[in-house]
């Protein structure tokens, strides 16, 4: 029968959340934007995964491990171990931290920086979109779309706020697993 | 006598409770994990199925068409799916939620003595309960909703509404639109999200947020509050029955009835809900009355079994 684990350990770890999901949202922005102007700056090719693709799934996996950092921080400051539904909790807290900040500063501080960024990701966008061999018709329906800001766009970064919780929640049980067996040797 | 909110001796904990999982997480994660998994797994199977059947890579961009012209096996994917994602998903949670992993006493898999009269009862609740669905759905459409959301919708419909009055047997139809839906979204609602609220929150905070979490499933906020409404009412007879089965039913004939009617009424079925065609006040009333007084039988004799179950 698997050992019983007692939670009673009852130490905040919002201090670990918050740290590991402004270091994370962090680099997940800067590489966001650095994607951002990579695809600007780059032809447009009719190749589904290009460099802009990769960078933007490497920052996904490598994002994932804010849970990890943040369990790490938690058994090192606060506690000796954790249980696995605690480090769930912590990934995930962190996860949607990380989502919402980077989503932040890409979408809100950035344009204050370089206002004509999004338009230039949406041309870039647009010119990637007619070399796969997009109909003229559909590239005005999205060039419209995209210029009208719609609501699909708020839908779609909901949906990456849900994305790196799972993640971080998986990374975070993973850290749970990993940090607590390294107290107990 | 209520059924208990706290069935199971304190003794034999589930794995999330030995592992210290908050409910709300593990709620959370798997409604949004499982509805990923559902609309992802199910898209990807049902264009699989299509690309098998016109032997290339169909034109993506002409998404509407493409789905139209293969209905039958967009909703075979959709039920492969829902038994993958929404039934084998469900099942292995439920084991880590369920005290000793039992998942069949956990999600409500066990048969009161008279199960018999109740699954009638709950045949005839949803037969009688429609015109209060019906007249939610117009309180629903009073509520304004963006174009580009309206827009999605329509889509939405029309493909239903293809499905429904297409020339496919009436059979295929009812499996896929009522029987697949009546098994497993059951099992995971009303067998686990139920259950497992009932357990922390109790059952009324369960009955009422695993019935907007069924609405909300559905990603039809057009129809939210009659959904909401079902899933709270499937909630409630199965708390009341401590059993999934009269559930299951009820939702088996609330679909069922979908289908029935499109093949034999279809202009009465596919009327939109306006001010205009709101159900008559009059069968409203007789709507409320008659399900009460079923509701009320089905307490009562829920009550009268509380005392014998047996396990099936």
């Amino acid at each position: 029968m698997e050992p019983e684990i007692n939670d009673s350990n009852t130490s905040s770890y919002w201090s670990s959340v918050i740290l590991a999901s402004v270091i994370f949202g962090l680099i997940s922005f800067a590489l966001t934007i650095g994607a951002g102007y990579y695809t600007i700056n780059s032809e447009p090719t009719n190749t589904t995964i290009n460099p802009s693709t990769i960078v933007g799934a490497i920052t996904c996996l490598f994002t994932a491990f804010g849970g990890m950092l943040a369990v790490w921080h938690y058994t090192r400051e606060k506690v000796d171990s954790v249980v696995l539904g605690k480090g769930a909790l912590i990934g995930l807290l962190t996860g949607i931290i990380i989502g919402l900040l980077s989503l932040f500063l890409s979408n809100v501080i950035w344009p204050l920086i370089d206002p004509s960024y999004t338009d230039k990701i949406i041309d870039a966008t647009m010119r990637t979109m007619q070399a796969r061999g997009m109909s003229q018709e559909q590239l005005q329906k999205m060039s419209d779309m995209m210029h009208s800001g719609s609501p699909w766009r708020s839908i779609g970064y909901a949906v990456n706020v849900v994305i790196f919780a799972f993640l971080n929640m998986i990374t975070g049980m993973v850290g749970a697993r990993m940090f607590s067996e390294n107290k107990e040797q | 006598m209520e059924p208990s909110s706290q069935s199971f001796a304190p003794s034999k904990r589930s794995w999330f409770e030995r592992n210290g999982f908050p409910t709300w997480v593990v709620v959370v994660a798997w409604f949004l994990g499982s509805l990923a998994l559902f609309q992802i797994g199910g898209s990807i199977l049902s264009l699989a199925f299509i690309v098998i059947r016109v032997g290339h890579m169909p034109d993506l961009s002409d998404m509407n068409n493409m789905l139209k012209q293969n209905l039958d096996l967009v909703f075979l994917g959709n039920s492969i799916g829902q038994f993958i994602f929404l039934g084998i998903g469900s099942w292995f949670i439920s084991k880590l939620a369920a005290p000793g992993g039992k998942v069949g006493s956990f999600t409500g898999f066990k048969a009161p003595k008279n199960i018999g009269f109740l699954l009638i009862l709950a045949l005839l609740i949803f037969i009688v309960i429609q015109p209060v669905v019906w007249f939610l759905g117009w309180i629903n459409s009073l509520i304004p909703f963006p174009s580009f959301y309206m827009n999605f919708e329509k889509a939405q419909d029309s493909i239903l509404k293809d499905f429904l009055s297409g020339n496919m047997s009436v059979w295929f139809v009812l499996i896929n639109v009522a029987l697949v839906p009546a098994i497993f979204e059951e099992f995971m609602y009303r067998g686990f999200f139920l259950n497992i609220l009932k357990k922390s929150g109790g059952p009324t905070l369960a009955i009422i947020l695993s019935g907007i979490m069924f609405g909300a499933y559905h990603i039809r906020f057009t129809q939210i509050i009659p959904l909401s409404f079902l899933g709270m009412l499937l909630g409630y007879l199965a708390w009341r029955s401590e059993s999934i089965y009269p559930a299951m039913i009820g939702h088996f004939v609330n679909n069922g009835l979908s289908v029935i009617l499109a093949a034999f009424a279809p202009s009465f079925v596919f009327s939109k809900t306006t001010t205009d065609n709101m159900p008559p006040l009059i069968w409203i009333v007789l709507s409320v009355l008659v399900t009460g007084y079923l509701i009320y039988l089905f307490v009562t004799e829920s009550q009268n079994n509380a005392k014998g179950v047996s396990d099936v």
